[in-house]
């Protein structure tokens, strides 16, 4: 985990806490596995990134086995979105996830790019 | 008047979402059935709010009208990231109950501030390729999200939508 101060010139102290990439992916892989969608996860895709205000916010990827997004799965990842939200402000980040989903198939296409 | 119907939208996401022929869906309907599933959602919260503060009697009312148009994706974006949280904000602390809105209100929060942010990746940023997968988990997520506002306790429905139309300065 990184402490940074961002209100240094005040003196208020105020620490930002973030966690590395690999902590956010395992935390995300953690709420994942422990719901009926568990069996589906493949892996957990993790980057830095803005949100659409310009504040600092994750690009969390959650990468699923093939074949495996049923209506269940469906429900229980949409039910995780909540989860992950607490499970990441439980671990002291403080950066909202924003959250994208893709089988590795999916992963793996190369569409055209314009449409 | 012509109020959308939140189920239309999620239906007409649904259709876009899906393959029409062999190969990968196009970006520009994945695109548009992230829009449409956000829309959908927003459109049913700014009706629950003009039924609320005006009534379902007057909606064909131009006060009506007035209360609906009243409110921008920000304003509702904004309240989301207050409303999701288990104890509120010291600007919030006034109005809102000690221990936050309660799971209901909270998952709907969480929810529709993940569409907010994915459908404004969908309708302006190049830079993302998604996926049928991303559209499917949009669909449900304003589904879902639409249920949990709807069985949220009335007392703390009320009050998010007055605290969506009167934010506190």
């Amino acid at each position: 985990m990184q402490c940074i101060p961002i209100d240094f010139l005040s003196g208020t102290g105020y620490i930002r806490l973030m966690l590395e990439m690999s902590e956010v992916s395992e935390v995300v892989a953690k709420v994942v596995s422990a719901s009926p969608a568990g069996p589906a996860l493949s892996r957990v895709l993790s980057a830095p990134t803005l949100d659409s205000a310009g504040e600092a916010a994750l690009d969390v990827k959650i990468v699923l086995r093939n074949d495996t997004l049923d209506d269940v799965v469906v429900r229980a990842l949409s039910d995780n979105i909540f989860w992950i939200f607490r499970g990441l402000e439980a671990s002291g980040e403080e950066r909202f996830p924003i959250l994208s989903y893709a089988t590795e198939e999916e992963l793996a296409q190369d569409d055209d790019p314009e449409s | 008047m012509t109020i959308p119907n939140p189920e239309h939208l999620f239906q007409q996401a649904e259709r876009l979402a899906e393959s029409a022929s062999a190969g990968p869906t196009r970006q520009a309907d994945l695109r548009r059935a992230i829009s449409s599933a956000y829309y959908g959602l927003f459109h049913f919260i700014l009706t629950c709010l003009a039924d609320e503060m005006v009534g379902v009697m007057q909606r064909g009312s131009g006060r009506y009208t007035l209360v609906y148009r009243s409110i921008d994706h920000r304003a509702l974006k904004d309240l989301c990231l207050e409303a999701q949280k288990a104890t509120p904000s010291r600007k919030f602390a006034t109005v809102m109950p000690p221990l936050g809105f309660g799971p209901d209100i909270q998952i709907f929060a969480v929810k529709t501030y993940e569409l907010y942010e994915s459908r404004n990746r969908a309708d302006y940023d190049p830079q993302p390729r998604f996926v049928a997968s991303d559209a499917r988990l949009a669909i449900d997520a304003a589904r879902t999200a639409r249920l949990h506002f709807m069985q949220a306790d009335p007392g703390l429905k009320t009050l998010f939508l007055t605290l969506l139309l009167c934010p506190p300065r």
